[in-house]
This record gives C-alpha cells, sequence and structure tokens, in this order.
C-alpha cells in the first residue's frame, strides 16, 4: 500500500472517531506536523459537507473538541505561514459522517487535478511588473497584498457586485467573497 | 505623477511580461477568439439571470476551502438568490429584487443595501462581447462530466498583464456555470469554485429564500423612508482619472450612501467588457479602519489611498497593478 492509501485509511478512521489512546495521539501529531495532510484533512471535511449538505451532525462532538484542543495546545506548529486557523474552523464546522469515504476523495482529487494549461515560468513570471510594482510600495509584508477580513469591505464589495460585468455573466457567484470565511474569522 | 511613474514601470517591462505571458499559455495567446466561445459565454450570462436552481459548490482560495449553497428563483415578480455559507457559521448574502442583504454573524452584523433604481443586475449589457478580443483570447476547451452533468470547458487567456485568466465550464444545455477558475498574471489559480450538485427547478419554495437568522440576532433594517430620499443618484462627477490601463473604459458613476455613513461615497466603475473595477471615494480625515496600500479578498484586489482630504479605495476581480494604477490616477476635478 502506498503512503497517500495509507493516510488516506487513517483519515477516514480519525474521522469517523474510530481512533483511540496512544493510536489517536499519534495521528494528531502526525497532522500538525504535516501542512499536506492538514489540507486533505480539510478538503475532505469540505468534501463530505458539500455530498451531506448538512454541518450540524458534529457540532460539539467528542472528535471536534479532541482535535481542536490539541491543536490550541499547539501554537508554533500551528503558525507556519498562512490561514492556519482557517483549517481549525474547517474542524470546528465538520460533519462527521461514515460511508461517503470513497466519493469524497474523488471529489478533492477533482478539484486539485492539475490545470490544463502549462504553469507558470518561474524565472520570468518572478519579474513580472505587477509584482514590482506592488512591491514597491513596500507597506506589506506580502507583496501581492494581505488577504483581509472581508466584513470591513462588504459594503464597497456589495455596490461593486451589483454594477460589475461578472455579475451580470455569473448571478450571484461573485458573492462567495463575502460568503466566505476571511482569516481570522 | 504617480500614476506615470506607475506607467513608466509597466512600459520598461512590457516586453518582458509579453514574453512571460507566451511562454505561459503557449501558441494560445496569439490564437483568435473564437465566435463558438462567445455564444457559449452569452449562454451562460442568460442563464446566470433566467434559471432557478439548487446548488452545492466547494470553494477554494489558497489554502481555504469552503462548502455553500446557491438558492435561486425566477418569478414574474423578479429575481430572488440567496447564498449561504454551510461549513462554520452561518454567513449568507439574499438578493431580492433590488435589496442585498448581507448576514454576517461574527460582527453581529447584518448590511441590507439598496441597489438603486434603475435595477442595475443587467444594467451592463455584455457589451460586445466579440470586441473583447483585443484582450483575451477566448477559445473552447474540451469536455468534462461535473455533478453529474456534461460540461464544455471555455478558456480565457487575458493578452497583459492588467487582467485575470479564467477557465469557465459551462453546463451543456442549460450553460450554466459548473466550475470556475481564475488565474492570476503569473499564472497561477488563486480561486477555484466546482459544484457538486444542481438541480433545476420550476418552482423553488419561498421558504428556502428566507434568511436563516438565530433567535439573538439583531436585524439591523435602514428606514426605507430614508433609504429612499437619500438612495444613490447620476451625480456629476468630483474625481476623473488621468489616464487608464489599455481597453478600460468607465462604465458607471454614481454618488450613493453606503449603510451607517453619513456622507455620500462617488462610485465609479471601469471595465474592459469583462472584468470590472470600482472606486469609491468618500471625504475621510481620520485613518480609523481604513485599508491604506495593497490588500486582496480572494479573486478581489484591493488598493486604497488617501488624496485631497479624500479616502481612495479602489477594488475588483483585476490584478493588484491594475487597480494600483487606477487608484494613482483619481485626480479631483477643479472647476472655476
Amino acid at each position: 500500500m502506498n503512503t497517500e492509501n495509507h493516510d488516506t485509511e487513517w483519515l477516514s478512521a480519525l474521522a469517523d472517531d474510530e481512533l483511540h489512546g496512544g493510536e489517536l495521539q499519534r495521528r494528531l501529531d502526525s497532522l500538525m506536523r504535516d501542512d499536506g495532510l492538514r489540507r486533505r484533512w480539510a478538503n475532505y471535511h469540505a468534501i463530505r459537507e458539500a455530498l451531506h449538505g448538512d454541518s450540524q451532525l458534529a457540532l460539539g462532538s467528542q472528535l471536534q473538541q479532541r482535535v481542536s484542543a490539541a491543536l490550541s495546545n499547539e501554537p508554533v506548529v500551528l503558525a507556519p505561514r498562512r490561514l492556519p486557523r482557517n483549517w481549525v474552523r474547517h474542524v470546528a464546522g465538520l460533519a462527521v459522517a461514515a460511508s461517503v469515504t470513497g466519493v469524497a476523495i474523488v471529489g478533492v482529487q477533482a478539484l486539485n487535478q492539475p490545470a490544463s494549461l502549462p504553469a507558470a515560468v518561474p524565472t520570468l513570471a518572478s519579474q513580472a511588473p505587477a509584482v514590482q510594482a506592488v512591491a514597491q510600495a513596500e507597506r506589506l509584508p506580502n507583496p501581492l497584498g494581505q488577504q483581509v477580513r472581508n466584513d470591513h469591505l462588504a459594503p464597497y464589495l456589495v455596490n461593486h457586485n451589483e454594477y460589475s460585468s461578472s455579475t451580470n455573466m455569473q448571478g450571484m457567484l461573485p458573492y462567495v467573497r463575502i460568503v466566505s470565511h476571511g482569516p481570522n474569522q | 505623477m504617480f500614476a506615470s511613474s506607475v506607467m513608466d514601470r509597466i512600459s520598461s517591462m512590457q516586453q518582458l511580461a509579453m514574453a512571460a505571458l507566451l511562454m505561459m499559455f503557449g501558441s494560445m495567446a496569439l490564437a483568435n477568439t473564437d465566435d463558438e466561445a462567445i455564444t457559449w459565454l452569452e449562454g451562460m450570462a442568460e442563464a446566470a439571470h433566467q434559471l432557478s436552481y439548487i446548488g452545492t459548490f466547494v470553494y477554494q482560495q489558497g489554502d481555504n476551502l469552503q462548502t455553500m449553497r446557491i438558492i435561486r428563483s425566477v418569478t414574474d415578480e423578479g429575481e430572488y438568490e440567496r447564498l449561504v455559507s454551510m461549513s462554520g457559521q452561518n454567513r449568507e448574502v439574499i438578493r431580492a429584487q433590488d435589496k442585498v442583504t448581507c448576514i454576517l454573524p461574527e460582527d453581529s452584523s447584518i448590511v441590507i443595501e439598496q441597489a438603486g433604481s434603475p435595477r442595475p443586475f443587467t444594467a451592463i449589457p455584455i457589451e460586445h462581447l466579440a470586441l473583447l478580443g483585443e484582450f483575451y483570447a477566448i477559445q473552447m476547451g474540451g469536455r468534462a462530466r461535473i455533478a453529474d452533468l456534461n460540461t464544455r470547458q471555455i478558456d480565457i487567456i487575458p493578452r497583459d498583464q492588467y487582467r485575470f485568466g479564467q477557465r469557465l465550464w459551462l453546463e451543456e444545455n442549460s450553460r450554466l456555470l459548473l466550475r470556475s477558475e481564475v488565474f492570476n498574471e503569473r499564472g497561477e489559480v488563486i480561486e477555484k469554485l466546482l459544484f457538486t450538485s444542481l438541480e433545476l427547478h420550476d418552482h423553488i419554495p419561498a421558504e428556502m429564500l428566507q434568511p436563516n437568522i438565530a433567535a439573538g440576532d439583531q436585524i439591523l433594517e435602514l428606514d426605507s423612508g430614508l433609504m429612499h430620499r437619500r438612495g444613490s443618484s447620476h451625480a456629476q462627477a468630483s474625481w476623473q482619472t488621468s489616464s487608464l490601463p489599455p481597453g478600460f473604459q468607465q462604465k458607471v458613476l454614481r454618488r450613493h450612501y453606503l449603510p451607517n455613513k453619513f456622507s455620500p461615497v462617488e462610485h465609479h466603475v471601469y471595465g474592459d467588457g469583462l472584468a470590472s473595477v470600482s472606486v469609491f471615494i468618500e471625504e475621510r480625515d481620520d485613518e480609523d479602519e481604513v485599508l491604506i496600500g495593497p490588500s486582496r479578498m480572494g479573486g478581489i484586489n484591493v488598493y486604497g489611498q488617501f488624496s485631497h482630504g479624500h479616502l481612495i479605495t479602489v477594488l475588483g476581480e483585476v490584478p493588484m497593478v491594475t487597480v494600483q494604477f487606477i487608484a494613482e490616477a483619481m485626480q479631483p476635478i477643479v472647476r472655476p
């Protein structure tokens, strides 16, 4: 069995609240060490929710409390680069439901499959004028602009959406940026 | 002055940027826009306003992935839509006729916006989609099965660094959008949306369009009379741009009262036919809770700055260089 399948198996067991004692602790530890695993875990639950349409199932479950507690005791590990707290949010709202594992993983793969167009060329791309122009501002550590809480900008964004051609073309979908839980939410 | 310095930087980098774009997209950036693809885009816009449906989708932006449900109803009275988060705390936006209600419980805030008259949802025509060819290559892509439905892929590839690219997957019969990816000037995907289910309905029960408000939530509805009097109006511009990125033109000018603000903002919209950029100009002398410099919300880039005692906030689904360009080009109009 390759590593990925093996990971899928225990992630699934963890989600179904089937791990206990030393095994549970060991899996939580590896989950906290590995960004990739954490993303898979979060994606996994988002897809499950999508399939089940019910995020209430696991609210207050023992699993959610244990995982959240374990994570909140590990501030160093939890602040790797960006948006680490979003993951905690996913866990807080996760739906623990068995029997959809196969479909859920297929869903995640569909979303993460490689783009059909060629990827960026790193060397040339890193000199793109947009990056330089913005870096010149030197106001924020992230040259592409800091991701901000969306509530502050909601009135602007509503007015923008109502007069933008994206809304004309895609209906209400541009409002995902308001409904989305931003960072630190 | 600021605008021209950005302009100089951009001009000097232009050739390099185009080389990068050509390498990123290969021969596609040179390719012609495909008439069939334009027809599909028109179909998408029509479907977005004419069909009633219930759909569930996953929205991914960076490491953040969330599930949302969209419910849309078209009746003789008009269009009603509701977009609601299905993970974490309840957040939702409801659009009914010309009113937009945002329920954002983290701040206990409920924003209710009257979009103004005439109803602007279709106020901007999908103007001359065929003319977009100067700034984008728009082409048919392959077929894919999404949420158990057959789709066709449409590629929208920018020809310069002032706009984002998109890949769209449209359902073959209805032409509804079932999957989308937005990619930045470096070809990196910055936002993804993927439907996991979609059901078309002739009739949507009214209760499905009601907000999900908890017993303790406070609803702050602005006084409708006041709203009506203040409303928004077409006004004489007090500001203008000294220059614009290629292909962008002014589409809208209005003066509007934002919720809970006592002086109006001047709102300009600039667009290239596909992407739109909004400029909000308001009189401000304090710097409390304002965003200065670059920031972003998913695929929306924001650039804020103070100028002549006014706060200028520029935002749109375009690269940072475009919003910054426009922010720095805004100038007050001096009348004798």
